[in-house]
């Protein structure tokens, strides 16, 4: 706890210097499975239009404090969530914020690609459909074609729209997924080891997206490999034991990082 | 029954003879040549025991089913002309009787030819056992003689009882075949019989059933009443069903679905004369008042329900009660393997619960849901306890549901209930329609696994 | 997973663009209430299905029984003719003068006679007791207590359900005078008059009802029982139906029958005559034995479930007899040792095949093969256990299959590993750990083989059955076609049985699939 404070103020800096630009503000974040702890007291603030890597060995609740933010442990039984995260100034994690509204808000791409078992149009026009955000066939259009180019995936998919989601290659298969959450214009997208499931060609292209999606976006990615955070983000968070041990701009933490925990991480010693 | 006893002992005696005759062989032989033997003395003693005596359980069971008919075509042959001269059906009955009489040794007859003859099936009776007897101890040692040969201090006794343990381990798994060759070959050959009394387009498409008079065969009344059962206990048994699974794998907490999955399957575990006996005792009487009632309603014009005491939406009703816990089973199962990863996804977006549900997870697991649909529809079609008891026995076409109606499985029930001379278009009929019946639920389950393997393979 | 935040949710404006809107939730609440309500209404059919039939099932679980002192004798009972005194077994007549005359000394004179409709006991009711008599002549000339059950009508009457009733006291009543025949006016019998301060409420809504239903009125004491003729305004004009007149007895009450006389299948004579044998305490209510010690009858009052429960345990025995062996080994070919080729395949496809073909076509395989063809006896155990052993065989070969499917391949390869042959691998490592599991299967799909009707109403099994059968060759019959049988009876006295007989059977049930369970259990945590 005491470990986790000293970071948030030796972090705090930078975090002033631009503080308008601070997407989320967590406080004191617990999550609990039943007995066991998943994630204890982690206080962290997330920059917007950056890219936050979160990484850390198996099980230290790096998963834990990214599903933090779209509420997504609420769909697991007797998982409990306390503490403060702030995001554009409301406490999502209180009670009467609507999961549903917020998750419309912060999209999230899995570890395996998972597009639903429907057309590849079908996939990206599911969210603006549950969430009526097109007015008309048109409009619908445009806002599949616009996530599809965004994600990248345009070119690729333009002539086969109505193909299932599932015939395309797993690289595509998880760009069709960003597209999926980029339709319904979330502010944030989470990533939970986007790329674990795939080859370097493909982890290769979905990088490079990532680093175009950090102008429109703030973008959280849980990451296994370090070399793809100091890769795609500005901000590393580094997790052990369900506790935050370090954040800092990403070239600190793998250059020099403050914490002798961290230095044992990057340089190989665990994990 | 003395005869099994007879066989039992016999079996035994011959079993304990052949087994330590293989094994003192096996025994002499390990001595005879000084070496070690390459299967154990006990399992020369079961292959000796196998090859003796499986030949003469056969040969018994052969002989159980064989030495009535022997007998009593014997005995037929015998008989005098003013006997033959009698229809068959007298014919039958007369030699059941005398049959019957056979073991009642102290009546007397008062007619001398019954009596002679009574002693005559004894007595023929006895020789086709001692025959067939003396034939299955020849067969019993043939099998000894056959396999002693094979005994030899090197023989690889074991492998041939493996090989024989795994050709009956396969004639078991053939029996399934068997039994499907022994139903289409009963339905066929009956069926066929009863199609040289009736065109077979009267039956299929005739609307007026009757068999009391053996001339009416018009099944359309009867294919009505089963199909209309079967919409009713489904508009029932799908929607619960489905509902149900819905919410046992979708909404339902591990404790609660530990307890409402099996108290559900409880309700597949009844059986169904139970549900028939609740349809009579309390939904027919229900039905029946509430249709009274609504004839009674002003603007209803008089008797415009039936309400009879035995009604098709009674029967329907029940019929889907006992249906749901089956389409809700396979449902669940369907529901449960939709991968997480589509319900994550869905949520993901901003999906309400109901929303991953109708627009995610059903449209992927429509197929088995299907499935589950047309297993459900095949039970209901074909099952018959609650129709016999609850759906009544008259055959008519009529819209309205607290009327009584029959169902194909109500006829073959009723049709054969009594007894069972295989020669009147009557009884014969029924074989008939148990072929239709036969015919479509066999569609039906095909199409089902089929749809269900299909599925299962999707998602592996 | 049910979160109620979910559902509760408001602040929506501030992060999003998205609002949900109200009809999304309702939507989802609305999926959600039906869904649970299903489940709901699924269990309360059960629960409802099982109440019913418990709460019918009690009123067999007592019967009203005559409890009579008799003195068989030779001299009675020994007809004429016979020589023997076995014979007396045989003499139905001669115990039920017997009884008779006992039920006559308490009613006084022979009344019952006159009540044309139905006897207070079925002439078949001694017959254990004649027996019995017969067996061991030692009874002869000793007085003793005998119990007789009544005729199942009046049992049901006395159990309120052939005519609805009320009582009451007719506490400030005073003593009874007797009445001239002729003041009454129609006079049959011996004629009172019983005086009251306050009519009670029932007697009077009685006299007011239509002539049609006019309910029946009676009054009644210890010693004697009179039925209301007709009602002045201080007093009730009586007629004695039974007993002697005691001026003035200690308490004096009335019973209201509602149901006429017309719509009843029990006489006004006959009602007074029960309740006054009841209140004599010649017939008691006593817990229904026979119900489990005997043999079908065609006398509800005689009928028991021994015989159709011996069927169906013999019938049973054939089933596993046959089902077993050869389902196993079936199950054992198909895991361990088919191989992937069409002919498995097709072996595959029939057995999943056959386990949904309907019964029924099972019980015409059976009439046309096994009965037809065959010629094996009709209503045997011994073709009722083929016919549903044929039909549980692909239930024991798919839940085999599976029991020896979820055997870990571990066992496998280290036994195969150290040499063992295929055959040694199966029987001695893979078979006993998938034992438990092949037991568990095999004893569900046998009890849902002792709950099948159909087939075996088509192989003659629905036969009346009142000896018990001591093999499997001889004619018999088993609980649920029982079931079926006494449903369709026309007397209501069937119901209670039927209801007692299915409350047998579910115990049985229920008994097979906890047995199941503790296995399944016990195999799981090892």
């Amino acid at each position: 706890m005491a470990a986790a404070d000293d970071n948030l103020s030796e972090w705090s800096p930078s975090a002033a210097k631009d503080a308008e630009s601070v997407k989320v503000r967590c406080h004191n974040v617990s999550v609990m499975y039943g007995d066991r702890v998943g994630l204890k007291d982690v206080s962290l603030n997330i920059p917007d239009r950056a890219v936050t890597a979160l990484i850390g060995p198996s099980g230290c609740g790096k998963s834990s404090f990214l599903r933090c933010l779209n509420r997504m442990n609420d769909t697991i039984p007797d998982a409990q969530v306390s503490g403060e995260i702030i995001i554009n100034g409301v406490n999502v994690n209180s009670a009467d914020v609507d999961p549903v509204a917020l998750r419309a808000s912060v999209g999230m791409v899995f570890q395996n690609p998972n597009p639903f078992p429907k057309s590849i149009f079908d996939n990206v026009a599911y969210g603006p459909r549950i969430h009526a955000l097109a007015d008309g066939k048109e409009a619908l259009e445009a806002i599949v074609h616009r996530s599809l180019r965004r994600a990248g995936l345009w070119d690729e998919v333009k002539d086969r729209l109505s193909e299932p989601g599932t015939s395309l290659s797993g690289g595509q298969q998880q760009r069709l997924c960003i597209a999926r959450a980029i339709a319904v214009s979330p502010d944030m997208i989470l990533m939970d080891e986007p790329c674990s499931s795939l080859d370097p060609v493909a982890t290769a292209r979905i990088e490079e997206l990532i680093d175009e999606l950090r102008a429109r976006y703030c973008i959280v990615i849980v990451t296994h490999s370090l070399q793809q955070a100091a890769r795609v983000s500005q901000q590393t968070a580094f997790f052990h034991l369900g506790k935050l041990v370090e954040m800092d701009d990403t070239g600190r933490i793998f250059t020099n990082p403050a914490e002798g925990r961290t230095h044992d991480y990057i340089t190989g010693r665990f994990g | 029954m003395p005869f099994a006893w007879y066989a039992f002992v016999l079996l035994a005696a011959a079993g304990m003879a052949s087994y330590t005759a293989g094994r003192v062989q096996a025994l002499f032989l390990k001595f005879q040549s000084g070496k070690a033997l390459r299967s154990s003395e006990g399992l020369h003693g079961i292959f000796i025991l196998m090859a003796t005596c499986l030949p003469m359980f056969l040969g018994l069971a052969v002989l159980a089913s064989v030495d009535g008919p022997i007998v009593r075509g014997a005995l037929v042959s015998e008989l005098p002309e003013r006997l033959l001269a009698l229809p068959t059906v007298q014919l039958d009955q007369y030699l059941e009787q005398l049959w019957y009489l056979t073991g009642q040794s102290d009546v007397q007859l008062s007619d001398p030819f019954d009596d002679a003859a009574r002693w005559r099936i004894v007595a023929l009776m006895g020789q086709v056992r001692l025959v067939g007897g003396g034939s299955i101890v020849a067969m019993g040692l043939a099998g000894y003689w056959f396999a002693s040969r094979f005994q030899t201090v090197d023989a690889p006794i074991r492998d041939y009882l493996e090989t024989t343990l795994r050709m009956i381990f396969f004639a078991s798994a053939a029996v399934a075949v068997l039994i499907t060759i022994g139903i289409l070959a009963s339905l066929v050959f009956q069926g066929v019989r009863f199609f040289a009394f009736v065109n077979p387009l009267d039956f299929l498409f005739g609307t007026s059933w009757n068999p009391s008079n053996n001339q009416d065969f018009g099944a359309i009344p009867l294919f009505f009443g089963t199909i209309g059962i079967a919409i009713i206990a489904m508009a029932v048994a799908a929607p619960i069903g489905i509902l149900s699974a819905i919410y046992l794998s979708e909404y339902a907490s591990p404790s609660f679905r530990r307890v409402a999955k099996p108290a559900m399957e409880v309700l597949a575990g009844i059986p169904t004369v139970v549900y028939g006996f609740f349809a009579i005792l309390l939904v027919a009487p229900i039905i029946r008042s509430l249709a009274r009632s609504v004839n009674q309603l002003t603007w209803v014009p008089d008797g415009f329900l039936a309400a009879q005491p035995n009604s098709a939406l009674a029967a329907g009703l029940v019929m889907g009660i006992m249906i749901i816990p089956f389409v809700s089973s396979v449902t669940d199962g369907v529901l449960r393997s939709v991968p997480d990863e589509y319900r994550e996804g869905a949520l993901a977006l901003g999906s309400t619960r109901a929303e991953m549900i109708l627009r995610i997870v059903l449209p992927a697991a429509r197929p088995g849901i299907f499935a589950a649909l047309l297993l459900g529809v095949s039970r209901a079609v074909g099952e018959t306890m609650i129709v016999v008891m609850a759906a009544g026995q008259r055959a008519q076409i009529t819209l309205d549901a607290t009327s009584d109606m029959t169902t194909v499985t109500a006829q073959i029930v009723s049709l054969l209930i009594g007894d069972s001379a295989f020669d009147s278009p009557r009884t014969l009929s029924a074989f008939a329609l148990g072929g239709v019946l036969f015919l479509v639920t066999v569609i039906f389950n095909l199409i089902a696994l089929r749809v269900v393997r299909q599925y299962r393979t999707a998602y592996g | 997973m049910a979160d109620p935040k979910e559902i509760n949710m408001s602040h929506t404006g501030a992060l999003s663009g998205v609002r949900v809107v109200r009809t999304r939730r309702i939507v989802d609440r609305v999926l959600k209430g039906l869904a649970i309500s299903c489940v709901g209404l699924s269990i309360a059919f059960l629960a409802v299905i099982i109440l019913s039939v418990v709460s019918i099932s009690l009123r067999a679980l007592t019967q009203y029984q005559l409890f009579v002192v008799l003195t068989p004798t030779l001299e009675r009972l020994l007809p004429e003719s016979a020589s023997n005194v076995s014979d007396i077994g045989n003499n139905m007549e001669g115990f039920n003068t017997l009884v008779l005359e006992e039920v006559h000394s308490v009613l006084g004179e022979p009344l019952l006679s006159d009540s044309n409709h139905i006897e207070l006991f079925a002439p078949l009711a001694v017959a254990s007791i004649a027996e019995a008599t017969a067996e061991s002549p030692n009874l002869l000339g000793v007085s003793r207590q005998y119990r007789i059950p009544i005729s199942s009508v009046f049992d049901q009457y006395l159990k309120g359900q052939i005519a609805d009733e009320s009582f009451g006291s007719l506490s400030q009543a005073s003593m009874f005078s007797e009445m001239k025949p002729s003041a009454a006016g129609r006079a049959s019998g011996d004629l009172y008059s019983v005086g009251f301060r306050e009519m009670p409420r029932d007697i009077k809504t009685a006299m007011n009802r239509k002539r049609a239903d006019l309910p029946s009125i009676f009054v009644e004491t210890d010693n004697a029982i009179f039925q209301v003729i007709s009602v002045a305004d201080d007093q009730l004009i009586l007629e004695k139906r039974v007993g002697d007149i005691v001026p003035e007895p200690d308490r004096i009450d009335y019973r209201v029958v509602w149901t006429p006389e017309v719509q009843r299948a029990i006489l006004d004579q006959q009602i007074a005559e029960v309740n006054y044998l009841k209140r004599a305490g010649v017939i008691r209510p006593a817990l229904n034995l026979r119900f489990l010690s005997s043999g079908d009858s065609t006398y509800p009052e005689l009928a028991g479930i021994l015989a159709a429960l011996v069927g169906s345990f013999l019938t049973l025995i054939v089933t596993a007899l046959i089902s077993v062996p050869i389902g196993i080994m079936a199950a054992i070919w198909l895991e361990e040792f088919a191989p992937r080729n069409r002919l498995t395949t097709f072996i595959e496809v029939n057995i999943n095949n056959l386990a949904a073909v309907p019964s029924i076509v099972f019980g015409l395989l059976g009439a046309a093969v096994l009965l037809n063809f065959f010629g094996l006896p009709r209503s045997a155990p011994i073709v009722g256990g083929l016919v549903l052993a044929l039909l549980t065989l692909p239930t024991v070969i798919i839940a085999s299959r599976a029991a020896l499917n979820a055997v870990s391949q571990d066992i496998r390869t280290a036994a195969l590993s150290l040499g063992a042959s295929p055959m040694q691998m199966v029987i001695d490592h893979v078979l006993p750990v998938a034992a438990p599991g092949i037991i568990t299967g095999v004893i569900l799909g046998l009890a849902r083989s002792l709950g099948e009707t159909a087939p075996l109403l088509l192989i003659g099994m629905v036969v009346f059955i009142g000896e018990v059968p001591s093999g499997v060759g001889d004619e018999a019959t088993t609980l649920p076609v029982l079931i079926y049988k006494w449903s369709t009876g026309a007397e209501r006295a069937w119901e209670p049985l039927t209801a007692a007989t299915i409350v047998v059977l579910l115990i049985i049930l229920v008994l097979m699939n906890v047995l199941a369970s503790y296995l399944r259990q016990r195999y799981e945590r090892r």
